[in-house]
């Protein structure tokens, strides 16, 4: 039955046609082009990936003063505070005494230095007053009769007290952390310690020779807050996201290289805490962003959902900046907002990640794309300096619409 | 298998050519083939221009994907040329025809299978009658009597059912046994 086909078969398998005409020049005109080609097709596209980082990077800076800085409150704080004062600590004289009128009633952070001078200052003058171990309790210095009548003295006094006057600035108790409000200085009491686990990032007040240990701080005279100028520095960064739009070029059954725009949310909170003062700073920056990637498919490309493999870099600029800030020194608390809209900021960073794609439509050249991953900051470039970032390896998220193109 | 080229080059040894992007290799296979895949392609398409173009998509193709190929014996490689014809060739015709295949529901008896008659039919002739099918009989017929594929996997390759693949078929070989009867009346044989 099948026989007509079998002979079919052997009939047609030394059949022959003649070739069409300039079949093989057609081929031979293919093979030279692509042997002769210098230059793989994606170098254009990385040429217009680099010119876009270049236009990015060294583009003139915006004038500082385009920023807008909205001053949210000052808020002047009675030596009373919310705190209850334990009876063995309650202070001899009212803070008053030990804020001499050189001090600013609400020292900006960069002034610190100059405030912590005046204070210092100060302190040396009390120096004299320190009674020496003869001293009987009975003289121990009493306060001037002119603050008696601003601040009525506590009514109660511990023993140690009557014996020496108590730094201002201590407080008997760990301070409240609330971010915004109420904030008071987390310094150490007399005989509390410090926390010798100090993360030095960002330092403030001017160092000082003397020792936190000295007999002469358990006495509480203020010049022992000068003496040391660690701070613990608490950094809280949020896994950074970045969504965009990204075009990817085809280079191989598996391999494609990838540019694009993103946009990027990174938001740090830093608290730092001294013996001087506590600072909370709210970060939000927001980034521009050219990324340049490798990536290998693992799975095979023509599935709808496939899983990749990206390596690459992305460069960086924000264009936004919004920064809530709150400090108190003494007990003056400052509270500040402030908003650029221009920030001076780039990073330039090396992305490695593990992605999936689904394609919605087959043989359509539009992913949806997610690619969790590992950030590593190489370069973090800051208002004119370049800055190490206290986190430069950090976790990511990066999500959006990918285009693909075939050469 | 020697490919009687002249120089009678060993098919091992002009793999090795190719895949190293020798011309002059890529010369001899074409010079030794071109004319057989000439005609794969026709009994796909009938429009000569079309067959030009699929003809230097398929060459290209083996050129720059002959280092994928895996030698397997003697023949192989005509047979993995000749699946990369038949495959472009259809897709071809996928990108032609706008219209989905014709779908019969008429009920199809697998078991007969006559013979059209293509016995003393030369071979150029019989070519001439199967560029002449409908290209949906056309394309059946060839996957199931050339290539020698089951309806269900012509059905799976066409996207088609199952049914459809067999109707057609016996529509493609009625149409081929009458121009048949006609040559052979005309012809007098």
């Amino acid at each position: 039955m099948n026989d007509w086909k079998k002979e079919l078969r052997k009939r047609f398998s030394e059949a022959s046609m003649p070739e069409p005409e300039g079949l093989w020049e057609g081929i031979e005109e293919e093979l030279s082009g692509s042997r002769k080609k210098v230059f793989p097709f994606w170098w254009p596209l990385i040429g217009v990936a680099a010119a876009a980082v270049a236009a990015i990077v060294w583009l003139p800076g915006r004038p500082q003063s385009s920023r807008s800085i909205d001053p949210v409150a000052v808020v002047e704080k009675a030596a009373a505070t919310s705190a209850p004062v334990p009876e063995e600590s309650s202070p001899a004289v009212t803070p008053d005494e030990w804020i001499p009128s050189s001090i600013p009633a609400n020292p900006h952070p960069a002034a610190l230095p100059a405030t912590v001078a005046a204070i210092q200052d100060s302190a040396d003058k009390l120096d004299e007053r320190v009674p020496s171990e003869s001293d009987s309790p009975d003289k121990v210095p009493v306060p001037s009769e002119s603050a008696e009548t601003d601040h009525p003295k506590p009514e109660k006094t511990s023993p140690q007290a009557e014996k020496y006057p108590v730094f201002p600035f201590d407080h008997p108790e760990p301070a409240p952390t609330s971010v915004l409000h109420g904030l008071q200085l987390s310094a150490r009491t007399s005989g509390s310690g410090y926390n010798s686990n100090s993360t030095t990032r960002y330092g403030f007040g001017t160092p000082d020779t003397r020792s936190y240990s000295s007999p002469a701080y358990s006495t509480g005279l203020p010049y022992a807050a000068l003496a040391n100028t660690e701070n613990e520095t608490t950094v809280s960064q949020r896994i950074p996201v970045r969504i965009g739009l990204t075009l990817s070029l085809q280079i191989g059954t598996r391999w494609s290289i990838e540019s694009g725009i993103l946009r990027s949310f990174r938001d740090i909170d830093t608290r730092i805490t001294s013996n001087y003062m506590t600072t909370y700073e709210s970060r939000r920056t927001r980034y521009w962003g050219i990324p340049l990637s490798l990536q290998y498919m693992i799975t095979k490309p023509e599935r709808p959902l496939s899983l990749y493999v990206s390596a690459g870099t992305i460069w960086e600029k924000a264009d936004r900046e919004r920064v809530v800030s709150s400090a108190q020194i003494g007990t003056y608390l400052q509270q500040k907002e402030q908003t650029d809209n221009h920030p001076d900021a780039f990073l330039w960073s090396a992305v490695g990640s593990l992605g999936l794609q689904y394609s919605p439509v087959r043989r359509w050249p539009v992913h949806i794309f997610a690619e969790p991953g590992l950030n590593w900051i190489v370069k973090e470039w800051k208002d004119g300096k370049f800055i190490s970032s206290s986190e430069p390896v950090q976790f990511t998220f990066s999500a959006g619409l990918r285009f693909s193109i075939m050469p | 298998m020697r490919i009687d080229t002249g120089n009678k080059i060993e098919e091992k040894e002009l793999i090795q050519r190719l895949k190293r992007k020798d011309p002059s290799a890529q010369r001899t296979l074409y010079e030794a083939y071109a004319r057989y895949l000439v005609a794969v392609c026709a009994r796909y398409i009938p429009d000569d221009d079309r067959v030009k173009d699929v003809l230097q998509d398929s060459f290209l193709q083996i050129f720059r994907k002959i280092g994928e190929f895996q030698y397997r014996g003697e023949g192989s490689l005509l047979a993995w040329m000749r699946r990369i014809v038949v495959n472009n060739s259809l897709k071809c015709l996928r990108k032609k025809s706008f219209l989905p295949l014709f779908e019969s529901f008429d009920m199809v008896d697998s078991d007969e299978d006559p013979d059209p008659g293509v016995s003393g039919v030369p071979v150029p002739d019989l070519l001439q009658m199967i560029r002449r099918l409908p290209d949906g009989y056309r394309k059946v017929f060839n996957l199931y009597v050339f290539e020698e594929m089951s309806h269900k996997e012509i059905a799976a390759l066409l996207g088609i059912k199952e049914n459809s693949s067999c109707s057609q078929y016996s529509r493609a070989r009625a149409m081929l046994a009458k121009e048949i009867a006609d040559y052979k009346k005309e012809k007098q044989l």
